[in-house]
Formats: C-alpha cells, structure tokens, sequence
C-alpha cells in the first residue's frame, strides 16, 4: 500500500481481512485485497470525517495516532534503501524515515541531516574498528614487540578526534602505545606492544577504549608472550656469567638458538670482581641473538682500579692510574631493572712518583744524584689498590704508597701517598737537600676516575771544602731549586663502566651516572 | 851602631813585607767523605789561589779558591758550560762541628823524622772534639803568617801560635776522640818564585752567586 498524499478519511481493516489476505493463495489474493482496498476507499470515504485517524489490525486506533498498526505477527516496514538511494530523495520531509541496509539502521531525517536512531544530533560521533579483535604472539627470542592495524571509519557525525585509551593493568615490562592518538575522524591506527623478559608469559588480554564525543568502543588486543627462563641469585659471587649459570641450570637449554633469560639478583647479594680485567657481571657466551633481562635487588660492584705506582723506565712502570672494572657487561641485548646498587670500579689516582737523575752545579756537580721520589695513586673505590713502589728500584728511594680503596656499597677510593719531608743525602763532600710536595692522585669513587696529584721537588746542594790547616766548610752551591719533572705527569685511571653495552641495546640510555644507585658510565 | 840599631829595628818590618811568593803543592784526604785533594797553593804579594782537583767515589772535580789580599773571604770560583760564578767563602762558614776547628792546646813531644826534605817535629794538638798530630817544619822563607787572613787564628795554625811553636805543618792528620782519622794533609813541596798577579786576583768576568 503506498500512501503519498493525505488520507482523507478513516479506514479499518479488521483482523479478519488480515487473515483473509494471509490464506488467500496467489493472484486470488492479490484480487481481494485490491476490491477490500478500493471498496473501502469508496465506500467508506462518504462516512468518515477529516478528524477520524487509521487502524490497521485494530479497530480502536489510539486517538493520538493518526495510523496505528496492530499486530503480533507483522511488523512495520520501513522503505529500504541504501545511502545513495536516501541521499537521493529530494527535500526530505522532517521525521521522514527509512531503514539503510548497507548497515541495517533506522534513520530520520531531522530537518537537517539524517540521524541514526541513537544519534542526539547531526554531531553525534560514531565510529567503525576493523578489525575489533586482533590477536599475536611474542616470542621474545625474535622480537620484542608486535603490532595491529586498525582501519577507524567515522560513520557519523562531523568529523572530529577519536582518542584511545589503554584501559587493562599491564602486566611487568609490557608497554601498549597507539598510534596516531587521537586519529583525526578517520583512518588507520597500530596498536604497538612491547615486552621485557620481565614480562610474565602467558596470554595478556589488552582492553583499549576508543572515544568519539559520547560514543565509546573497546578494542580487545589478545597477546601470547612466549616463556623466558628465569634465573635466580641468592648467594654473593665473583664474577656471574648468565650463560654459564643457564647452562648449569637448565642443562638443556639451547646453545645454538637465541634464548630469553630473566635474572633476578636477590636482595643482599653482591657481585664482584677481583680484577678490572673481569666484569662483576657478565651476559657472557649466550647464543646470538639471546635476550635478557636484569633485576638487581643487591650489589653489583665492578673492581677498583688500582693506583699507579711510578714512573719508572727501569721496572717498566708508567705511573698511570688504571681504569677501574665494569659492573654489568653486555654480550646480548639486555633490559635491565635496577632496584638497588649497580657501581663501575673507582679508576686508579696516578703515581707521582719519579726516578730523577740530577746533577748539582759546580763544584758540587762531581756527584750526580739518582733518586726515586714521590707517592703512588691511591685506589679505586672498589678494593683497588694503592700503588706500590716497583720493586725492581735500587738506590735511594723515598716513596709512600697510596693507599687502597674500600669494597661494598659505601666504598671509597683509597687516598695516594704523601711524601712532604726533608731528604738530606749525603754524597761525599756533596751534600743534597731534597724537600719534596709529592702527593699521589687518589683513588676515584665509584664510576668516577681517579684524581690526579701533584709533584713539587725542591733541591738545596752543598759542598765541603777542606782548607788547609783548618778543617772543612760547607759551601751552599744552590738552594732550593726546582727540580723538572722527567716526563709529563701520567694520568690517572677512568673510572669503570656501570654497564657496557658492547655494542647491544640496553634500556638505560647512555650517560655517565652519579646518582644513588647507578654510578659509572653506560655505554659502548 | 846607631844605624846598625836601626837596621835591626826595621829588619822585622822589611821580612814581613817580603812576604813568601812561590807555590806550595799538598795532598789532602777528607776521609768521612772519602775526598782526595791535590792542591796547588800559589801565593803573592796581592793575595792567593788555591787550586784544587779532587777524587771521590763519586766523580772527580776541579775549583779554584780566591784569597784575595786584605779581604777577610775567600772566593770559591768554579765554572761551568760557560758559566763563571763565586761562591764567598766567610769565615762564619766554617765548620764547627769539625775538630780541626776546636783545638786550643798544643805541646811539642820531642820527637823528630824526616818527612821528604823537611826536618820535622812532632806536635800533639788537643781539641774538644778530638786531637791532631802535627809535623812541623822550619820552611824557608815561609812561616804561617804567610797563609791568607782566614786561615789565621783558626785550627792547627791558632795552636801553633798560641803555644809559640814555629815552623809550617808540613803533615797533619785530625782524628776524632776514638782515633779515628778524619782528615790528613800533607806538604809535597814548598817552590818559592814570582807568582803573575793575575793568578791570584779575582777575575773580574765571574758572577758572585750568593
């Protein structure tokens, strides 16, 4: 029945007629209902007035409308069209309705814009995601993330932002992004999940709200995270080695295949080294590839590097201050969450302390004084030692050691030997002052290189002359003279790495730390 | 005889001012600081210069020393790689730790010996820190008012003086209160001549450097 013009009288057409039109099979149908149509149309128009409104299925259609459909068996069909079919109607009358079957909407035309039947208005924010539902799964021995694209539709309203929202707890080491966030109106956004071997395995459901205006969607992003395997460190011990400790513990784990591994040093343990040439903690021979994560609850201390001792060409020596020892090495890419204590060796200070050969001025200069002087570099906070006098020195020697640097976690460097007091020799007739200001560099403290000393050698000479008859006199020939230094003064020794990368990655960005836990260099 | 008398009475005057010119060699051994020395001493009429070239276990060495006249310091003059310095010698220098420099009291023993061509006497010197023995001799020409204005009234030549003994130590060994030798000096030969005066004044080319 199409109606487009005003209906000008009451019509009723009874349950029965309905029942009639049901079991009338075909054209015969069709027939009785066009003469009930058209001698209801005429016959009854006569007797109904303008006021009077329609029923269908009812005789007694509510006053308060004009067309009242009744039925529990039927329901009211809307016209069904697609967009561009309801686009196309010209000057749509306001409260025109149709039904969309592109997505099955019930839409009206509000005499501005056509408005689904949830909408408040033509602004009213709706949105499609596609897909709604993605799924992955992280094998952390391959890679660290993964990612879903999302295709976002604006369906209605202007367009406008859509923000998203991580809206699910993360588990330990997970982080979600999204983006671009918030998406202008339409288009594509990735949802990107990291993991850290810190992240518990097992399947972790991502939940993301997506707004627009009133209008709210959950996304649901299932993500699988693969097993790592974990080790534990209670006990204090030179030189860990993850590797060797995965090997010892998992006997089967695998040697030519990446392996992700999760440590958790315990708290009160230390790691240490007793030697610079050691790291306190090693990733060591893991396959390529591996991952590990790090959770430090104690103290990883590399060694102190140990003060310098002389320079001396004879025995070899320098007098540099050496480097102190790492903490952490790296041999794979490494997360690391540091609760506590990770400290580079303190760097060695440096020897002042020389062999000088000098010869006084005439008359005294018939002796050529060969003397060793000076202090060693204390040591590296961290157990390094103080520097020593080389052993091999003969002669005079006046010499202090440095001291050493103390180990765990309040360690300090050691301080370098002070030499400051008068020297006579006495060398025949001649006779040489040496009033020497020689202090070696100190020890540095954690992560911090040692400091560098300083050397002042003052030289007074004299010389005993016999006079006949009479006796001797003591004649000065120079006094206080400044002794050069032979060689430039050695450097001291750099502090020890916290953590070196080795080239791997690692989440604590490279930079020379001085803070409470972290005390040293991060770096290649 | 007025002028005999006369002649007696400057005689003293005109020995004094014919002073002793010539050279006098010595060897000398500083044995605490195990120092040998030989020593050229020329003396003038305006002053005098000892040259010395000394041995030790360390090294050898070579300076001269400047008594020049009526100066109450002596000058020790060394060069090196060009450079001329002086180093003043003043008598508050000496030693007083040295027992050659403490004696007070000296006696003859009587005894006599031949030391190279010198007839000598053996003179026993007593000191606070030790003793010397001495031999002197009569040198000719030659008597301890000869030696520079330092070495006067110091050491073996104030005891000397003091006791009125005559002669020129022509060998002396100090030894310390154990016996111990500290230093020995011996006169190798006494050569009397003129000595340039340019010898013995101080060059004028070298820089005093205290």
């Amino acid at each position: 029945m199409k109606i487009n013009e005003p209906l000008q009288m009451d019509a009723c057409i009874t349950r029965e007629t309905f029942l009639l039109l049901q079991h009338k099979p075909g054209h015969l149908a069709m027939k009785v209902l066009r003469q009930m149509f058209f001698g209801a149309l005429f016959s009854v128009s006569a007797t109904q007035s303008w006021e009077q409104n329609v029923g269908i299925g009812t005789n007694t259609p509510d006053n308060s409308a004009l067309l009242h459909l009744e039925s529990t068996t039927m329901g009211f069909l809307p016209p069904r069209m697609t967009y561009n079919q309801r686009d196309a109607i010209a000057n749509p009358a306001q409260g025109l309705v149709v039904f969309i079957t592109e997505d099955s909407t019930l839409q009206f035309w509000n005499g501005a814009c056509w408005l689904k039947s949830f909408q408040e208005d033509c602004n009213s924010c709706y949105f499609t995601v596609n897909p709604a539902a993605p799924t992955d799964t992280i094998d952390r021995t391959l890679t660290d993330s993964c990612s879903a694209a999302l295709t976002i539709t604006q369906t209605n309203g202007l367009p406008q932002n859509i923000i998203f929202n991580v809206a699910s707890m993360l588990p330990p080491g997970m982080t979600v992004n999204v983006t671009p966030n918030p998406l202008n109106s339409s288009g594509q956004v990735t949802i990107s999940v990291h993991v850290t071997p810190f992240t518990p395995d097992g399947l972790h459901t991502i939940i993301i709200q997506a707004f627009c205006g009133q209008y709210l969607q959950t996304i649901v992003y299932a993500v699988y995270v693969e097993p790592c395997y974990l080790l534990d460190v209670f006990n204090s011990t030179l030189n860990y080695d993850v590797a060797s400790s995965l090997y010892a513990t998992y006997p089967t784990a695998p040697v030519n295949a990446p392996v992700c591994v999760h440590v958790t040093v315990h708290p009160g343990v230390e790691i240490t080294s007793n030697t610079t040439a050691q790291p306190a903690f090693t990733t060591g021979n893991l396959p390529a590839g591996s991952v590990v994560g790090l959770t430090n609850n104690g103290n990883i201390i590399g060694r102190g590097g140990n003060g310098g001792t002389a320079y001396s060409p004879s025995s070899g020596a320098t007098g540099e201050g050496f480097a102190g020892g790492t903490a952490v090495n790296l041999t794979v890419n490494t997360n690391i969450q540091n609760n506590f204590n990770i400290f580079g060796g303190g760097g060695g200070g440096n020897a002042m302390a020389f062999e000088i050969s000098w010869t006084p001025p005439a008359p005294a200069n018939i002796v050529t004084l060969g003397i060793f002087v000076g202090g060693g570099g204390g040591g590296g906070a961290g157990n390094g030692q103080g520097g020593q006098a080389p052993g091999s020195i003969i002669g005079l020697s006046y010499y202090v050691n440095g001291l050493n640097g103390t180990g765990g976690q309040f360690g300090v460097g050691g301080q370098g030997g002070i030499l400051n007091f008068p020297i006579p020799v006495n060398l025949g007739p001649v006779t040489i002052s040496l009033s020497p200001n020689a202090v070696g560099g100190n020890g540095g403290g954690y992560g911090y290189p040692g400091t560098q000393g300083y050397f002042n050698l003052l030289v007074s000479a004299s010389i005993t002359i016999n006079l006949p008859f009479i006796g001797t006199v003591t004649i000065p020939v120079v006094n206080n003279v400044p002794i050069p230094l032979p060689v430039p003064p050695p450097p001291p020794g750099a502090g020890g790495y916290a953590i070196k990368r080795n080239g791997n990655t690692v989440n604590i960005p490279d930079n020379f730390y001085t803070n409470a836990n972290l005390r040293g260099q991060v770096g290649n | 005889m007025k002028k005999f008398l006369k002649f007696l009475f400057f005689l003293p005057c005109l020995l004094q001012a014919q002073s002793f010119e010539g050279i006098i060699r010595l060897e000398a051994v500083n044995h605490t600081a195990g120092e040998e020395a030989r020593i050229v001493w020329h003396l003038s009429a305006e002053g005098q210069r000892l040259d010395y070239d000394i041995k030790t276990a360390e090294g050898q060495g070579a300076y001269k020393i400047y008594f020049p006249k009526g100066d109450p310091n002596a000058y020790l003059a060394v060069e090196e790689k060009g450079e001329k310095r002086l180093h003043t010698i003043s008598p508050n220098l000496m030693d007083p730790s040295n027992p050659a420099t403490q004696l007070f009291f000296a006696r003859e023993t009587g005894k006599r010996a031949p030391l190279g061509s010198f007839d000598a006497r053996e003179v026993m010197i007593q000191g606070t820190k030790g003793y010397v023995q001495c031999w002197v001799a009569e040198v000719p020409g030659l008597t301890v008012q000869d030696f520079p204005q330092m070495l006067q009234g110091r050491g073996a030549i104030h005891a000397l003086q003091a006791q009125n003994i005559s002669g020129i130590p022509v060998d002396l060994k100090a030894f310390d209160p154990e016996g111990k030798v500290l230093y020995s000096q011996k006169i190798l030969s006494v050569e009397p001549g003129k000595i340039p005066d340019s010898w013995v004044t101080l060059p004028k080319d070298f820089k005093k450097s205290n």
